[in-house]
């Protein structure tokens, strides 16, 4: 299917899109939070669309409007990708887990999990993944400085006329 | 279990006492269940990735790999860099291809800022490419064989990688972290000699391919170590994520060069190899016939590579993509490589995502072996092609 | 022993293999397992999650040992210099004896490192290696002799760094 044909058939058959718009060839659907495992279930089951590759999830830090969820979907099939977005407040941020739909989701969600703090209810293991256990903080958000640059600035970001010698 | 009384010790010197009851076994020996720590420092592991084993005498009940002993950080820190500078650690990754992750990146910015490759670039990217295809298959034909016990495949396998390392070097500078892509096209054009090179290394290579099939594919002991172990289906393969030669020895010939093709690959000429059975030697014999393929499209681009420029004109110094998002994915030597980049018009993305193809792979490890039995934990374990730069970003 | 753990693991072996040899050096890379091993090459990015496991690894060989640090990333933190997972340099965790300094180095850098270790054990003095050992545990770093550096400079030179 053509990105507008997705984005057409997803509005249709799950109800729960708030907008889609189509960037550079690609196709990304919003939807809230409530139906999110619905419509991913919808994309596993459903004999049009049989997203059965998942490509990756993961988080963008919108700052003061929160995460943006990005699920992104591939089948093997019918050759077609889908991004599948959705918006978490910042205060609490919490989705449902995928894991039960595709079990590539598992790992990620876990990554998603330990380094923006997003909170995957129903996952089966939700520890820390890539970061050591005494970890502190939740690193990818924009809130968390990278240390060494707070400390100390990089010597390169001077041409080198500019540094008198 | 059977049980024998043996006689009292007066009559078997040394024998046990009196009223010992010795137990012979049969069929079922008592087994305890263990962990077994393969810990992040192993010779047989392929860097840093450490699989906590649970196991029932010799056969393993669970699997967990535990990752992130090489987390470096590339989301955050490509925050803070601008393009150029993203490029140069990107290819830090999968280290034994690393054009390819450099290729993802201008992509991703290319296609966000609308930008229009020059021709000879694209060509000469796919050649570049192709041949870092080739450069990791070579270690990974090299490392299974040396995981297994054959020491002399490791030995040519490096033999390959050092000529195809001088010629890498002739064009880009360096053995192994090339930088040379750049956004809109390349650092500089190909030197003098290059392809003459190039068309030599494809004929020798081509012809010392020969030596590991005989080494490898046909020897017997290869066979009955690889074969049938460590199956993986299809289906399991795809719902984890698993791309690449994996899932194409699983059956599945699912490669974004011809699906989607990217650069040039619609105007050559390659095939797919897929296998059958989705065990140890069908990896295996992807990947050799992997190399053959990758030989073919060299051959194809010294032909039909044109003249002309390599950057379209001039290009500032500070790339500024506009706003926007995109997800570019390019089918590397391990799999499916993707950049989901989101520009705010700065020279910095404000969120590069890299997907890579060896964070799917060694999640479905737990799944692949359950029910291992622990001498064929390696003939598994080493056909998992990853490289832990990419697993672990 | 050699604990190869990025990028620089690979030009590690193939400082191994037939066209560069390290091997005809003396170093033979095939220790099974630290308490058989005398030198200790670092080879790639330390993170702060594997630091442990070298501290342990590092414990375990019996003296007389050595420590070359391959590669910039376990000089000093290397490109990933701001990460927040990097351990800056692994002198902060075992002293080194000698920095091959590169991203990655070529095999060539690493046969120069062993040459010149090899050069300086030759004249060192068993009794001033074990006296400086135990007046310095368990402080690392700067507590042996000056370190060497391939390709010149010195460790102790900040005229850069101050600027």
């Amino acid at each position: 299917m053509t990105p507008d044909e997705i984005a057409a058939h997803l509005t249709e058959a799950t109800g729960a899109v708030e907008r889609s718009d189509i960037a550079h060839g690609e196709v990304s659907v919003w939807v809230p939070n409530d139906k999110w495992v619905e419509v991913a279930t919808h994309l596993h089951d459903c004999g049009r669309c049989h997203f059965d590759l998942p490509t990756f999830l993961t988080a963008v830090d919108l700052e003061q409007d929160g995460f943006e969820v990005v699920l992104h979907m591939y089948s093997v099939r019918r050759q077609h990708h889908v991004n599948v977005k959705t918006h978490v407040g910042r205060d609490e941020p919490r989705l449902p887990t995928l894991s039960g739909v595709w079990v590539g989701m598992n790992w990620c969600e876990r990554e998603t999990w330990e380094l923006f703090g997003i909170d995957f209810t129903g996952h089966p293991n939700l520890v820390k993944l890539l970061l050591p256990v005494e970890f502190e903080g939740f690193p990818l958000r924009k809130d968390f400085l990278l240390m060494t640059r707070e400390a100390k600035e990089w010597p390169g970001m001077k041409e080198p006329a500019e540094v008198e010698h | 279990m059977a049980v024998t009384e043996l006689p009292t010790a007066g009559m078997l010197p040394g024998g046990p006492g009196e009223g010992v009851q010795v137990i012979i076994a049969g069929n079922e020996l008592p087994t305890h269940e263990m962990t077994l720590s393969i810990g992040p420092q192993h010779p047989s592991t392929q860097g840093v990735l450490r699989v906590v084993l649970t196991l029932d005498g010799e056969r393993i009940d669970t699997a967990t790999p535990v990752i992130g002993y090489m987390h470096r950080a590339f989301d955050k820190l490509s925050e803070v860099r601008d393009y150029r500078q993203i490029i140069a650690l990107s290819n830090r990754h999968d280290w034994l291809s690393a054009f390819g992750n450099e290729l993802g990146v201008a992509l991703a910015a290319e296609r966000l800022m609308g930008l229009e490759v020059p021709e000879r670039a694209q060509w000469i990217r796919m050649l570049m490419a192709e041949w870092n295809r080739v450069l990791n298959h070579l270690m990974f034909l090299g490392s299974f064989g040396l995981e297994l016990g054959a020491m002399t495949p490791m030995f040519y396998a490096f033999r390959e990688r050092e000529d195809i390392q001088t010629l890498m070097e002739m064009a880009t500078g360096a053995r192994m972290h090339f930088t040379y892509c750049r956004i809109g096209g390349l650092k500089e054009d190909l030197p003098k000699g290059f392809l003459k090179y190039s068309e030599v290394l494809v004929k020798r290579i081509r012809h010392r391919l020969l030596d590991y099939a005989g080494l490898l594919l046909g020897n017997e002991i290869f066979k009955k170590r690889t074969v049938g172990i460590g199956v993986l289906p299809g289906e399991v393969a795809k719902s984890y994520g698993v791309t690449g030669p994996i899932l194409h020895a699983s059956g599945v010939a699912e490669d974004s060069r011809k699906t989607e093709p990217y650069l040039k690959y619609s105007e050559v000429d390659f095939e797919v190899p897929t296998g059958a059975r989705g065990d140890s030697f069908d990896r295996f014999n992807v990947l050799y016939h992997r190399i053959e393929q990758s030989l073919r499209i060299i051959e194809q681009v010294h032909d039909k590579l044109p003249a002309g420029p390599i950057m379209p004109g001039k290009m500032p110094k500070y790339v500024k993509p506009p706003e926007g998002w995109t997800y570019v994915r390019t089918e590397n030597s391990l799999g499916e490589t993707g950049y989901y980049l989101v520009s705010r018009g700065d020279t910095k993305p404000w969120r590069l995502k890299m997907r890579t193809p060896s964070f799917h792979n060694v999640s479905m490890i737990p799944y692949l072996l359950k029910g291992v039995l622990l001498p064929d934990l390696i003939a598994v374990l080493g056909s998992v092609f990853f490289v832990v730069g990419d697993v672990d970003r | 022993m050699n604990f190869g753990l990025a990028c620089c693991a690979i030009e590690l072996i193939a400082a191994s293999t037939s066209r560069h040899d390290f091997i005809r050096l003396g170093v033979i890379p095939v220790a099974h397992g630290p308490r058989q091993a005398d030198m200790l090459v670092v080879a790639g990015t330390l993170t702060d999650k594997m630091a442990p496991a070298l501290k342990r690894v590092y414990e375990q060989i019996p003296e007389p040992k050595y420590v070359i640090s391959f590669g910039s990333c376990s000089n000093c933190g290397g490109p990933f210099w701001d990460s927040y997972s990097v351990t800056k340099g692994v002198d902060q965790i075992v002293p080194v004896d000698v920095y091959v300094p590169g991203c990655p180095p070529r095999p060539e850098a690493l046969l120069e490192g062993i040459l010149l270790l090899q050069d300086r054990i030759g004249k060192e003095s068993l009794k001033e290696h074990y006296q400086r050992r135990e007046a310095s545990e368990p402080e690392p770093a700067f507590t042996r002799s000056v370190p060497i550096v391939v390709g010149g400079g010195s460790i102790q030179d900040t005229s850069i760094r101050d600027e």
